[in-house]
């Protein structure tokens, strides 16, 4: 079939042309190749400027605008029991924020975040204005919001809502062993406990990764640019079970007594390993500190807050006889009768007067006077040499924050009576973890064990540090045997309250005046205290239990603080399986009319010497002033009709004794009457 | 084929596909002497003409050769193609490794978060005030010294009856 072709052609014209039409022709071809010329190497010359010149700048805010840099988290390293129960962990959280420059529509804004995150929506706008007034480009809305919070925003994909991963620290267990554990802020730094004293193993430190993201900024590679070191996990000796049980029977007990506060530890006496360390009133570190909250909450009273120890430091007193006189427990001990003349002061026996009585027995009784004579044999060169030796006057180092070493002046300051008054635990004052150390020292045979609250740091067993030899074998073991005697002996003043079931324990009861700084006396408050370990063949665990502020015969350390002290061994016993020693129901001993629990190491003396307690007030804080509250008037001449009238007048409650003329007043005149105070008078012909 | 002639010179086109043995070509007509018309537009001087061509008589030769040459040339673009495809599928999966990388990563974070909420959880529901909250409301007592036994596993695991052993 034929084709039917289109053919095109070109008349012949370029052949006819003209010279000037090819000379033109040709000079358009050579300007449109000069033309492309020029276009190509101003395109050479930029892709030179671009890859050469500056491929630096260039590839910098390439990488600005692909990359994007990523927080790898460090969470703070968490904290457990010596049973591998966590104490305290750290959980991822978000805090939301917004730029206030950018947001669409503020009033809007502010009723949306104020809704998801329980604010208020007028302060809420409140705070978004301000910040938008003063060109602020940052506000946080809400810190560490919970999942739901979280999940319910995001949901919402609003560009202008923005999150920032944080970390939210967790004390699963609330205020279970609170002071010890301390706790965080905002930023996670510790600010107590051991949160505070080894924040720099428990804080991790946040890497940081450069992620290559696509156009919707979805991640496509990412690279390491600074590695993520994660906190040092921590395992503390403490066992939650008995920490439990310490922190439950403290409270009961310093509820019964109404009194102010306890504190309350149990040691190892054998490696010093703290396995329970309560103070009352407690906290919970997962709530931050309120406005109005009593700051004493958060002290750690074991370790931070000394006092007079009392009777308990008698033990220190027959130890240092046992090893520097030839005094046994055996030996008669004079106590004259309950007075005792020394220069310039006459001291009674608190209660009743004892005769001779051998010194197991003053220990038993707790005889002031008798334990004032055993010092007087000792000597102060070595009862000052003793009580430094027990660790008094100097810290433990058992690693909290803010530890107290107490008080015990030097051998150089002391006055007339000091001897006397140290050897019945006066001018001296303790913390509850010094006389548990010291405690531990009698326990186990007379080492002194450095206390530890670190059990291991990551996977590695944090050493016991080797402890030091303080008593011979043989006078532990008697102080342990006379310290049986005050529980087991029907005179001993724990007799009533610390004798345990199934086991054999050993203690000392403790009460002392508390002084009080301000109106520089010492009140009808006490100390109560006891300290104690059981069993006595081998020991496995010493207590010490202090309760602050009981008052009447109750609120002595028999009363107060013995019960605490069995209702915690016996559980403590039973947790860790210790076996018993004595039959299951212990026999029942016949109280004795002659039993008196009253240990109160007298305190009101009439002293020349400053108060140790008013003395390290002034080391730590300066004299305390109280100028609000109202000058006690001087009584002393005064009929009681004038007395009465006087205090009616000036509303000061007094409390009257005897007949006759205003002889003598507690507080003197011219001292500051605490809240709650009475005057005591006494009358006389 | 429409072109820019054949727009501007239909009539020509036509007259010559259809005479074109018998009609001499005629030539334009010079428009330099006409003063009133426009300036001549570009490839007015193509013209267009249809030639018939019966080809009905050819015969196409076999030519193993040029099969040969396409097979190659397919072969060739085939292998070319491949080669392509192999070196850019590694920076492809690459791409698709690493957005699918991202999102395991950000599901191991994410499961990570959750465990850590789950053991804040698992140790807040053990904790002792919990527990002993629970044992009161059931009525336990707390178990008397030695009451309690502590059995050592024998080694295939079990735990039974081996207090005396």
């Amino acid at each position: 079939m034929p084709v039917q072709v289109l053919i095109t052609g070109i008349a012949a014209r370029d052949k006819q042309a003209p010279r000037s039409y090819v000379l033109a022709s040709t000079r358009r071809l050579t300007w449109l190749a000069a033309a492309a010329l020029l276009w190509a190497g101003i395109i050479f010359s930029k892709l030179v400027s671009l890859q050469v010149l500056h491929h630096k700048e260039y590839a910098r805010l390439a990488r600005q605008q692909q990359e994007l840099k990523v927080q790898i988290p460090a969470p703070r390293g968490p904290i457990f029991d010596r049973l591998g129960h966590p104490l305290a962990m750290s959980m991822p959280s978000e805090s939301v924020f917004v730029n206030p420059l950018r947001l669409p529509d503020m009033g809007v804004a502010s009723e949306i975040l104020a809704r998801i995150l329980s604010l208020d929506a007028a302060d809420l706008h409140n705070r978004i204005r301000w910040a938008y007034e003063h060109q602020r480009g940052f506000l946080w809305i809400k810190r560490k919001i919970s999942r739901t919070e979280a999940e319910q925003l995001r949901s919402l994909h609003l560009e202008w809502i923005d999150f920032q991963t944080d970390s939210d620290r967790h004390y699963p267990n609330g205020a279970l062993a609170a002071h010890v554990l301390g706790s965080v802020d905002h930023d996670e730094r510790g600010n107590a406990g051991i949160e505070m004293s080894l924040d720099g193993e428990l804080r991790g430190h946040a890497g940081e990764e450069l992620m290559l993201t696509d156009v919707r900024r979805r991640g496509i590679d990412s690279h390491l640019a600074t590695q993520a070191h994660a906190g040092m996990p921590l395992t503390l000796t403490i066992d939650s079970r008995i920490q439990y049980a310490a922190e439950r029977e403290l409270a009961k007990g310093v509820q019964a007594q109404h009194a102010r506060s306890g504190s309350l530890i149990v040691m190892n006496p054998y490696n010093g390993e703290i396995l329970a360390l309560a103070s009352y009133p407690s906290f919970d570190p997962n709530e931050p500190p309120k406005p109005r909250e009593e700051a004493s909450r958060r002290f750690d009273l074991a370790v931070s807050v000394p006092f007079e120890p009392g009777s308990v430091f008698k033990v220190v007193t027959l130890a240092a006889a046992l090893e520097t006189t030839s005094l046994n427990p055996e030996s008669p001990i004079n106590c004259n009768n309950g007075v005792l003349r020394l220069p310039g002061r006459v001291i009674h026996e608190a209660h009743r007067g004892f005769g001779v009585m051998p010194m197991h027995e003053v220990l038993e009784r707790s005889s002031n006077i008798g334990a004032i004579q055993i010092g007087f044999r000792v000597g102060p060169q070595n009862m000052y040499e003793y009580v430094r030796r027990f660790g008094f006057g100097s810290s433990t180092g058992v690693g909290l924050p803010a530890e107290s070493a107490g008080l015990f002046r030097k051998l150089n300051r002391w006055g007339k009576t000091s001897l006397a008054s140290i050897s019945m635990g006066q001018e001296v004052s303790t913390t509850s973890i010094q006389l548990a150390r010291a405690c531990a020292a009698i326990a186990n045979g007379g080492l002194l064990v450095k206390p530890r609250l670190l059990l291991k740091n990551g996977d590695q067993v944090v050493p016991a540090s080797a402890p030091k030899r303080i008593l011979k074998p043989e006078t532990a073991i008697t102080m342990r045997q006379m310290m049986e005697g005050v529980v087991i002996s029907p005179h001993g003043t724990g007799h009533k309250n610390a004798r345990l079931e199934g086991y054999t324990s050993g203690g000392k009861t403790g009460t002392a005046q508390i002084f009080d700084i301000r109106t520089h006396h010492y009140t009808h408050q006490y100390n109560a205290s006891f300290m104690g370990f059981a069993p006595v063949t081998n020991p496995a665990l010493v207590i010490v239990v202090t309760i602050n502020g009981t008052t009447g015969s109750a609120g002595y350390g028999a009363g107060a603080a013995a019960p605490v002290f069995k209702a915690v061994a016996t559980e403590a016993l039973r947790v860790l399986d210790v076996p018993k020693d004595l039959p299951d129901a212990a026999p029942d001993r016949k109280e004795p009319p002659s039993v008196d629990a009253n240990d109160l190491a007298i305190a009101d003396l009439g002293s020349s010497e400053p108060n140790v307690m008013e003395e390290l007030a002034a080391q730590n804080a300066g004299p305390a002033t109280d100028t609000a509250s109202p000058k006690v008037p001087n009584f002393r001449g005064k009929t009681m009709r004038a007395v009465v009238e006087e205090s009616s007048a000036t509303g000061m409650p007094v409390l009257l004794e005897g007949s006759g003329i205003a002889r003598f007043q507690v507080p003197s005149a011219g001292s500051v009457l605490r809240e709650g105070e009475r005057i005591r008078v006494e009358f006389a012909r | 084929m429409a072109t820019l002639a054949t727009y501007f010179r239909k009539d020509e086109a036509v007259f010559y596909s259809e005479e074109a043995a018998a009609v001499p070509v005629r030539r334009p007509v010079s428009r330099a002497a006409d003063p009133y018309r426009l300036r001549t537009l570009p490839n007015e001087d193509v013209y267009f003409f249809c030639k018939r061509i019966d080809n009905s008589r050819i015969q196409k030769q076999k030519d193993p050769r040029s099969v040969q040459q396409c097979w190659s040339a397919i072969g060739a673009f085939a292998l070319l193609a491949v080669l392509l495809a192999g070196a850019l599928a590694p920076t492809v999966w690459g791409t698709f490794a690493g957005y699918q990388l991202q999102a395991l990563k950000q599901e191991r974070q994410h499961l990570l978060d959750e465990r850590s909420a789950l053991e804040v959880d698992e140790a807040t529901l053990v904790s002792p005030a919990r527990l002993e909250k629970l044992a009161r409301e059931q009525r336990l007592l707390q178990p008397a010294p030695g009451q309690v036994f502590h059995l050592d596993p024998h080694a295939d695991g079990s735990l039974a009856l081996n207090l005396h052993k």
